[in-house]
């Protein structure tokens, strides 16, 4: 018994030591944000206030089954930061990669409410019957003159409408450039998305795009 | 045997006696006050059990998004009970078709200690509360007839119809009350702060410290024990040029109501951000700063308010945080609507 403690002890320490690191920097035409201030480019002016989102590890292209990591999901809250580090885990391998999915996967959902990082009180939990909201963007842009709010709010798990896209990481560090997720929407008057549908779905497809290596 | 006969004849007298008694118990809406401290007044409305029929029918109909108009809403969209029945990290709450309210979703607990509600107290009553979110069209946008008539048609409601009206319809009236039962019955009451007061806990140094910051700056607004006095005031925020909200102005058309809105409680705040009629405050730090230094007239008159009296004070804020109340399965998504 108590050499199977040890070895889950060495491999928890391990598996910590040996963690590697996730940048995700948000930008704006390719400039860095800064969380509530006003960012200026030749194009537009725009004011990030939140974004939020949920990556989920799910596996390596090598491998079949999904990955049995501690905690196999993340929530990046960028609200006063627009840059965060996470750990996540080392597949060290040059040719592997990690797949992440990019918000929660309809069988977490099945599970219902559940504490943590998916824990209700993080503001990305709608209901039982819509689950959890994957990706949340909020703030202004400034469109002729005058400041419009934005709100998106992605999520929805069940078919046809399921948000729940994935992403290849093959870096450590990524630039996530907002304009193009939101671009699209602008370009067809729409400022909001807050439930699941169509519009989300074709919302949450752009979102695995917009990740640029440094 | 003549002491066999002699047992015999008290029993059988007694009999009808307790059948009375057991039938009074077993259906009259006595009060549940296992959850209300006996130091808290009375109540306004009148409290059902959890277990009553009406209860676990307003139970269903707040998570059932067949009474909104494209049917994708329910109560419990802006009022998640793992949040304290608020729309948490939601400035302002959402409603059909992606469409935007003007005020932040308030919480709901303890509303039976309360004479009007709303933030500008447009319901004098719970049954008026419970059909204006339903008809607004913000919200549910869907006349209470033609969601009673949903309800009606729908088989998962037909055992819960009959043991509350004994008939096989609902009328608008019982609609409306079922949902008045169920929310009148949240109740949160568990939180540190009334271990506290049942001497069954004790406050550290600086949620005292806090208490005492409390009861000199804020307990004539958020009164104890609710935390609440449930009157309307102005707590001189500054008006949103973009969405100008005159408050209970709106209702009584009285200038002296201009600005003036329902005064919240101060439980379970960790988990009703964000704060204000509007949602203007994401944090409670925020909050503190306004009532510190707010704009005009200063609400917040008292001496310096140092960094430590401010931790101090929300050591107090956070012993009100009821963390049994917003696990509490019997207030959760009840199977019949889950399994559908």
């Amino acid at each position: 018994m108590h050499v199977v403690k040890i070895c889950i002890l060495i491999w928890c320490l391990a598996s910590t030591i040996f963690a590697q690191e996730l940048h995700v920097q948000l930008t704006w035409h390719n400039t860095a944000i800064q969380m509530q201030k006003a960012i200026k480019t030749e194009y537009d002016s725009v004011v990030i206030t939140k974004c939020y989102m949920y990556l989920q590890c799910i596996k390596t292209p090598n491998s079949v089954q999904p990955l049995n990591f501690k905690t196999p999901v993340y929530l990046l809250k960028f609200d006063s930061v627009a840059n965060i580090q996470i750990k996540i885990p080392n597949v060290n391998a040059q040719s592997d990669t990690l797949t992440f999915g990019i918000g929660i996967d309809s069988s977490l959902h099945a599970k219902g409410i559940q504490s943590g990082v998916l824990d209700p009180i993080h503001g990305m939990y709608w209901t039982w019957q819509s689950g959890y909201i994957n990706f949340k963007l909020e703030g202004q842009i400034k469109i002729q003159q005058h400041w419009q709010n934005f709100q998106f709010h992605i999520g929805g798990y069940r078919i046809p409408y399921n948000c729940f896209q994935y992403w290849n990481c093959f870096r450590q560090r990524y630039n996530l450039d907002l304009f193009e997720i939101v671009n699209p929407s602008f370009k067809s008057q729409q400022f909001k998305i807050m439930s699941p549908g169509i519009e989300a779905l074709e919302f949450s497809k752009r979102i695995p795009y917009a990740f640029h290596n440094q | 045997m003549h002491f066999t006969t002699n047992r015999r004849v008290p029993a059988l007298l007694f009999f009808p006696f307790i059948t009375v008694i057991f039938l009074f118990f077993a259906f009259w809406p006595i009060e549940d006050n296992t959850q209300i401290p006996k130091s808290w007044p009375k109540p306004f409305h009148k409290l059902h059990k959890i277990d009553s029929n009406w209860f676990k029918l307003g139970r269903m109909l707040f998570y059932d998004t067949r009474i909104s108009k494209n049917q994708t809403v329910s109560c419990a969209s802006c009022h998640q009970s793992a949040t304290a029945f608020a729309h948490v990290d939601h400035p302002l709450s959402h409603g059909v078709y992606d469409r935007i309210g003007i005020r932040n979703a308030p919480a709901l607990f303890n509303l039976a200690w309360y004479k009007a509600f709303m933030w500008d107290g447009r319901a004098i009553n719970a049954k008026a509360q419970a059909q204006i979110p339903i008809e607004h069209p913000d919200e549910m946008d869907l006349p209470i007839q033609q969601a009673v008539s949903y309800i009606n048609q729908a088989p998962v409601y037909k055992k819960a119809i009959q043991q509350c009206t004994s008939g096989y319809s609902l009328s608008p009236s019982d609609v409306l009350h079922a949902l008045e039962v169920f929310v009148l019955n949240i109740i949160s009451s568990q939180s540190k702060y009334d271990l506290v007061r049942a001497g069954k806990a004790q406050f550290n140094a600086d949620e005292s410290a806090g208490y005492a910051i409390y009861k000199t700056h804020c307990a004539s607004c958020h009164a104890e024990p609710l935390m609440s006095t449930g009157d309307f005031s102005n707590n001189k925020l500054p008006l949103q040029p973009l969405m100008p909200d005159y408050g209970r102005f709106k209702i009584t058309l009285h200038a002296k109501d201009s600005f003036i809105f329902k005064i919240p409680s101060l439980r379970n705040l960790s988990y009703s951000f964000p704060y204000m009629h509007d949602g203007r405050f994401s944090s409670l730090r925020q909050v503190l700063q306004h009532y510190r230094r707010g704009p005009g007239k200063q609400v917040y008159t008292a001496q310096p308010f140092t960094l430590e009296n401010e931790n101090q004070l929300l050591a107090f804020l956070f012993t009100l945080n009821d963390s049994v109340f917003v696990q509490n399965p019997a207030y959760k998504v009840p199977q019949e609507i889950r399994n559908q």
